[in-house]
């Protein structure tokens, strides 16, 4: 069993050997022959708190040709080994659904941790504050899986309720993140809670609304942090769906939001505060969609 | 397993364990700069820049930085010959215990490689994952600005 020391980590002892395969075939070949006792690693922000490890190989996908952000048929598709940083900077995804990947991208922790951390890493290590799967959540992420023998495309939300680090089989690896081209004009927004600047987020809160004319033709509202793993509001988004976004109509909505989720427990706060929190949240980003 | 590690403009062959992480190697090969505080990335203190890019040094295995370019504040500048932003750090005040700055400085530096006219916002942005405990971050600022006022030809 890996474990996870907070302090004091210099090196993860029980590794004898560290890969960097420079193709996709090449990595997913290492990860066939090394099945079970090799750790995928990305950006590593996650791997590096681990101090001893029941894994013997590292194989790094850095160079394995996953860092691409690129057009192709109806998607945008986001290699796993993207990193934050290039989110932020990327031009093709700036007037994307209203900037709310790059918007998640910059609330990942700091400039430091933007320049490392990785979009298969933060969808697979699957920390409740991880601030990417919600804003995919809204845009309706699909997510490939790839091995050897194959590749599988599955739902972000089915994914992630699955939990990643059980459903990625151990021969596989995520290869990409589909984003369909048909979210590029959803309303967005998005929008954390924590109580310091450098705090970990108490609660992401991502909406997005599809409207044809003055009527909202779909809802998609996703919380992240406060529960885990981050979900979409399926009650709260049906609400507003072909209809009129009026203020009632969001005050109703976001007074829905624990109607499909629950609450994960925070020692920072009550639970009460948060779900005020989560509820407050939903309305802001829904009055922002909106307007 | 033997590594390439350029650091500070000079090539270096190192022998690390596989699981190692860059910190480590840097201190244990006489670069004392990057510091061991949190160890988990929150806090700055071990700041590096690897390939231009300012980084944890603390969350990246030595091994994954095969190849690239580390900076460390050992390569910026010497007590006789000091980057601007040393300078300037010094003349505000802006160092107390002294713990998080060398972190602090490499960060402000990957923002004035590329935007030698920040504005106050754009520093905040680029200082905000080094963490001070002493001093707060007001002369810090006001030292980068300086700096960056230095660099541009005294403008």
């Amino acid at each position: 069993m890996d474990t996870i020391e907070r302090v004091g980590i210099t090196v993860m002892r029980g590794i004898k050997d560290f890969l960097v395969p420079n193709s996709l075939d090449y990595a997913l070949k290492l990860l066939d022959i090394n099945q079970g006792n090799a750790l995928v690693l990305g950006g590593g922000t996650h791997l590096a708190l681990v101090k001893n490890s029941s894994h013997e190989i590292i194989i790094d996908i850095k160079r394995a040709g996953l860092g691409y952000i690129k057009e192709e048929n109806n998607y945008i598709c986001i290699g796993s080994a993207v990193r934050a940083v290039d989110i932020i900077n990327c031009d093709l995804l700036k007037d994307f659904a209203g900037d709310i990947l790059q918007n998640a991208a910059s609330k990942i922790g700091s400039p430091l941790t933007q320049n490392l951390v990785t979009v298969g890493g933060n969808i697979y290590s699957m920390f409740p504050w991880s601030n990417l799967p919600p804003a995919m959540l809204v845009l309706g992420a699909e997510v490939v899986l790839t091995s050897q023998s194959g590749s599988r495309k599955v739902s972000l939300e089915e994914l992630l309720k699955a939990n990643p680090r059980t459903f990625v089989k151990k021969d596989e690896l995520i290869k990409e993140v589909l984003i369909p081209k048909s979210a590029k004009n959803m309303k967005t927004s998005y929008k954390t809670f924590s109580t310091t600047e450098n705090d970990y987020d108490m609660a992401i809160v991502a909406a997005g609304l599809d409207f044809d004319g003055k009527q909202c033709k779909k809802a998609s509202i996703a919380v992240g942090a406060a529960v885990s793993p981050a979900s979409l509001l399926k009650t709260s988004g049906v609400i507003l769906e072909g209809k009129e976004i009026t203020s009632e109509l969001i005050k109703e909505s976001s007074e829905k939001a624990f109607s499909d989720v629950k609450l994960v427990k925070d020692f920072r706060t009550s639970q009460e505060q948060i779900e005020a929190t989560v509820k407050t949240l939903v309305k802001r980003t829904l009055e922002e969609c909106s307007k | 397993m033997k590594v390439k590690l350029n650091i500070n403009g000079v090539d270096k062959d190192l022998t690390i364990e596989p699981g190692e992480i860059l910190l480590h190697t840097l201190r244990n090969n006489g670069y004392y700069g990057p510091k061991h505080a949190c160890s988990t990335g929150d806090c700055g203190a071990c700041t590096v820049i690897m390939d231009g890019e300012a980084v944890n040094s603390c969350l990246v295995f030595t091994a994954s930085a095969e190849g690239k370019k580390i900076t460390t504040i050992e390569g910026i500048g010497t007590v006789s010959n000091p980057h601007p932003l040393q300078q300037t750090f010094v003349e505000e005040g802006a160092v107390q215990c002294g713990y998080c700055i060398p972190g602090m400085i490499l960060s402000a530096k990957v923002l004035l490689d590329k935007n030698i006219n920040p504005s106050e916002e754009e520093v905040k942005t680029a200082l905000s994952g080094n963490l001070c405990r002493c001093t707060g971050y007001v002369k810090q600022i006001k030292a980068v600005i300086k700096a960056a006022e230095t660099m541009r030809g005294g403008q």
